[in-house]
C-alpha cells in the first residue's frame, strides 16, 4: 500500500536564474517502508525532503509536481489545512534537530506542547505517551523535568527523535539525523530505531550522505545525482550490484571494515551547475564510462529488473541475476 | 629505527570546575606518545574524550597542567605555563588543519591575503616572495593553476578546495608537525578518502615532518595513520599500529567504536557483539577505570583500581583489567 507519492517534482531557488535543486522526481513510500535518500551535498536530497513536508522556504518554491501523502495532495493544501496533519501524519527530524527544542522549557512540557495542539488527551495520556516514546529512544525517563542545555547531543537528538514519534505518525522524514553525532552515538540511534520499528509500524525516509548507514537501516535506497534521481534499489540488492556508476562509486568511496588495505576511493570532479539546462547525462563529465551519447541525449529512468536507473550506458547491461525481468 | 620528533610526556589537562560539579574536570589525564618520522598517529575517540584539548596542548594554545612536550632535536621543552616567548616558535613548529573549512578562513579576505599572512609573518619575506611561495603551496595542495585560486575568496570554493586551502595554509609556516582535526569529518563522503590521501603524500614529500590526525572514525584512521591511540574520557585505553588495532581490537571500548561503523552487511539485524549499554551512562568515575560504567566485562576490581596500561605483542599497550 502506497503512503507517500510524488509525481514529478521540481523545486527552485530563485527566480531570475532559478538553481533548479530537484528535477522532475518520481518517488513512492509504501507504508511500514524504510526508504533512503543518499548523494552528495548540493544533490537535493535535503530540498526533496523539506518540499515532501511541504516545508519549503522563499527562495525556494516547488514549481510542478504533486506530494500525495495518504491520499491528501500536500502541493494544493494551504498551509492552515495541514497543519493539523503535521506531527499527526508526518513528523520531521532534522540533522540540528536537537537545536530544534526550546532552551527555556522542559523537554515534558514541549512534548505536552506537541500532543495537546493535535489530540484531546488527558496529562496522565501525555505523561504515558511521553515515557513510552524516551524509552523507544532508551533515554531516562527523568529528561521529562530536564532542560535542553542539561543534556549532551546525542540525547538531544534522541529527545527529538522520541518527539516525532508521539503521536505515532505514518511518516517520519529524517534529514541526516545522525551526521552532527560521534560514532557510537549514531550506533545507538540506529539501534533505537531498528528496534522502534519492532514496536511501532511507520515508514521512514532517511536522508543521508553515508550510503553504507543507509543501507544498513532502509529496505529500499533512492540515489539522487544533480537534483535527479538517479537510481532506485532495494538495499539488499543495491549492495551487491548497483546499476548506476554514481552508485558503485559511492559504494567504492565507503571504508569498509572487513576489507583489507584501506582502498576506498574518491569521485573525482564535481557536480554540474544547477543553473543551467542539463544536456545529456548529468553524470558524464566524471563517469568513467561514459559514451558519446552521454553527451548529447539525457537519460530516461527506466526500469532493470526491479531497480530504476537513469543511465544510457549501464542500464543496457546484461543483467547478472536470472530473476531480472524487464517490465 | 624510528625517529622521534616530538615526545609528549605524561600531559595532564585539567579544567576549573563549574557550577554543577566541584571536582575540576580532567579533560586528558597522564598521556604520553612520541612522533615520529614520516609517522602519522591517529588519535581516536568520541567527543569529550580529550583528542582536541591534546591537538591544542600540542599547538601551544593551551598549556598541560602536568606534563611536558620535548622536541627531540633539540631536547627543549615547550608548551609549559610561563614561557610565552616560545610560543611563537610553538606556533611555526605546529600547525593545525581545522575540522571546518567553512569556518577556518576569513570570508572576507582572498586566498592570496590567507596564504601570505604566514609567510610574512613567520617566512620573513616581503610580499612578492611570498606570492610566489603562496602559488608553491596551492600547486603542492594540487590546486591548480593557482593564479585561479589566488584572488578568489573563500566562498567561491568547494568544501574540499577550501579545505585544501586550509592546509596550504598549515603548510606556510614550515611546520615540523601538522595537527589535523577532524580534517574530513565536513566533508563529502566522495572526498573524504582523497584528501586523506593528500596528506599523507604531504608527509611523503616531506613537507612536514610528523602529523597528529585526530579523528572520531577508526576507519579512516587505516588510510592515513600508522599508529593510533584510543582515548575515552582523557585516558589512554589502547595503542597499537593500525592495522592490528583494527583486525584485533582488544580493549572494550575500541570494540564498541569499531562495531558503531554503520557495516551494510548488517543490514536490519539489531547489534549484539558488544553488550550494548541501554542507557548512555554520563557517570565520571573518579576512582578506577573510566569505561567501567558502560563496560560489558566490568568487574569489581574495574571500579576502585585504574588499570595501568601494560604493553602486549607488536608493541600494543592496553589500559584493561579484563585483557589477559
Amino acid at each position: 500500500m502506497t503512503l507517500v507519492a510524488v509525481q514529478d517534482l521540481s523545486v527552485d531557488y530563485g527566480r531570475l536564474k532559478p538553481v533548479r535543486a530537484v528535477r522532475d522526481v518520481s518517488l513512492t513510500i509504501a507504508e511500514n517502508e524504510f526508504v533512503g535518500l543518499v548523494g552528495e551535498s548540493g544533490c537535493g536530497k535535503s530540498t526533496l525532503g523539506f518540499a515532501i513536508a511541504r516545508l519549503e522556504r522563499p527562495p525556494a518554491r516547488i514549481v510542478s509536481g504533486r506530494v500525495v501523502i495518504d491520499d491528501l495532495d500536500w502541493t494544493n493544501t494551504d498551509a492552515k489545512t495541514l497543519r493539523p496533519h503535521r506531527w499527526q501524519d508526518v513528523s520531521v527530524v532534522l540533522q540540528s534537530g536537537m537545536n530544534a527544542l526550546n532552551p527555556v522549557m522542559t523537554i515534558g512540557s514541549q512534548f505536552r506542547d506537541v500532543m495537546v495542539q493535535h489530540a484531546s488527551v488527558s496529562p496522565d495520556e501525555v505523561l504515558q505517551r511521553s515515557y513510552e516514546v524516551l524509552d523507544m529512544v532508551n533515554v531516562s525517563r527523568q529528561v521529562i523535568g530536564r532542560y535542553p542545555h542539561e543534556l549532551s547531543g546525542g540525547m538531544k537528538q534522541r529527545v527529538v527523535i522520541a518527539m516525532s514519534m508521539l503521536l505515532r505518525p505514518r511518516l517520519i522524514i529524517m534529514d541526516e539525523p545522525t551526521t552532527a553525532l560521534d560514532m557510537v552515538v549514531q550506533r545507538q540511534i540506529l539501534e533505537n530505531l531498528k528496534r522502534i520499528r519492532e514496536q511501532q509500524s511507520f515508514s521512514l525516509l532517511f536522508i543521508s550522505h553515508d550510503l553504507g548507514l543507509v543501507l544498513e537501516l532502509v529496505d529500499r535506497v533512492v540515489v539522487m545525482y544533480a537534483g535527479q534521481v538517479v537510481e532506485v534499489q532495494d538495499a539488499e540488492s543495491l549492495l551487491d550490484s548497483p546499476i548506476h556508476p554514481y552508485t558503485r562509486a559511492l559504494l567504492r568511496s565507503l571504508p569498509d571494515a572487513q576489507r583489507d588495505g584501506g582502498t576506498f576511493e574518491g569521485i573525482p570532479g564535481t557536480p554540474p551547475d544547477l543553473r543551467e539546462e542539463l544536456r545529456g547525462c548529468a553524470f558524464a563529465p566524471r563517469c568513467p564510462l561514459v559514451q558519446a551519447k552521454c553527451q548529447t541525449t539525457s537519460p530516461p529512468l527506466v526500469a532493470v529488473g526491479t531497480a530504476q536507473v537513469r543511465c544510457l550506458v549501464t542500464s543496457q547491461e546484461v543483467p547478472r541475476g536470472s530473476d531480472h525481468t524487464v517490465r | 629505527m624510528d625517529q622521534t620528533i616530538l615526545s609528549v610526556e605524561g600531559i595532564t589537562k585539567t579544567f576549573a570546575s563549574n557550577r554543577r560539579s566541584r571536582d575540576p574536570v580532567i579533560a586528558v589525564n597522564n598521556v604520553s606518545f612520541s612522533l615520529l618520522r614520516g609517522r602519522v598517529l591517529g588519535l581516536v575517540g568520541e567527543s569529550g574524550s580529550g583528542k582536541t584539548t591534546i591537538g591544542r596542548i600540542l599547538t601551544g594554545v593551551e598549556s598541560p597542567t602536568h606534563g611536558s612536550l620535548k622536541w627531540a632535536t633539540t631536547g627543549e621543552e615547550s608548551g609549559q605555563r610561563g614561557k610565552r616567548r616560545e610560543g611563537r616558535a610553538q606556533d611555526r613548529r605546529v600547525q593545525m588543519v581545522f575540522q571546518d573549512p567553512y569556518a577556518a578562513l576569513n570570508p572576507f579576505n582572498s586566498i592570496k591575503y590567507s596564504l601570505t599572512r604566514p609567510i610574512i609573518n613567520y617566512m620573513k619575506m616581503n610580499s612578492s616572495a611570498a606570492k610566489t611561495k603562496a602559488e608553491e603551496l596551492l600547486e603542492t595542495v594540487r590546486l591548480t593553476p593557482p593564479a585561479m585560486f589566488l584572488d578568489k575568496r573563500p566562498h567561491e570554493l568547494s568544501g574540499g578546495q577550501r579545505q585544501r586551502v586550509v592546509i596550504a595554509r598549515a603548510l606556510a609556516a614550515a611546520p615540523k608537525v601538522v595537527v589535523a582535526d577532524e580534517p574530513v569529518s565536513m566533508l563529502d563522503v566522495s572526498i573524504r578518502a582523497e584528501m586523506l590521501r593528500l596528506l599523507r603524500d604531504l608527509l611523503a614529500q616531506g613537507q612536514m615532518e610528523s602529523m597528529l590526525y585526530i579523528t572520531h572514525d577508526l576507519l579512516s584512521a587505516r588510510i592515513l595513520a600508522d599508529q593510533v591511540m584510543v582515548l575515552y574520557q582523557g585516558n589512554m585505553v589502547e595503542m597499537g599500529q593500525t592495522d592490528s588495532i583494527l583486525g584485533q581490537p582488544m580493549h572494550p571500548y575500541t570494540r564498541l567504536l569499531l562495531d558503531s561503523i554503520p557495516n551494510p552487511r548488517r543490514r536490519g539485524r539489531p547489534l549484539e557483539s558488544v553488550a550494548f549499554p541501554q542507557l548512555q551512562s554520563e557517570e565520571r568515575l573518579t576512582t578506577g577505570c573510566a569505561f567501567a560504567p558502560r563496560c560489558p566485562f566490568v568487574m569489581d576490581i574495574c571500579r576502585t583500581q585504574r588499570p595501568e596500561a601494560r604493553a602486549r605483542d607488536e608493541g600494543r599497550l592496553v589500559a584493561c583489567h579484563a585483557v589477559e
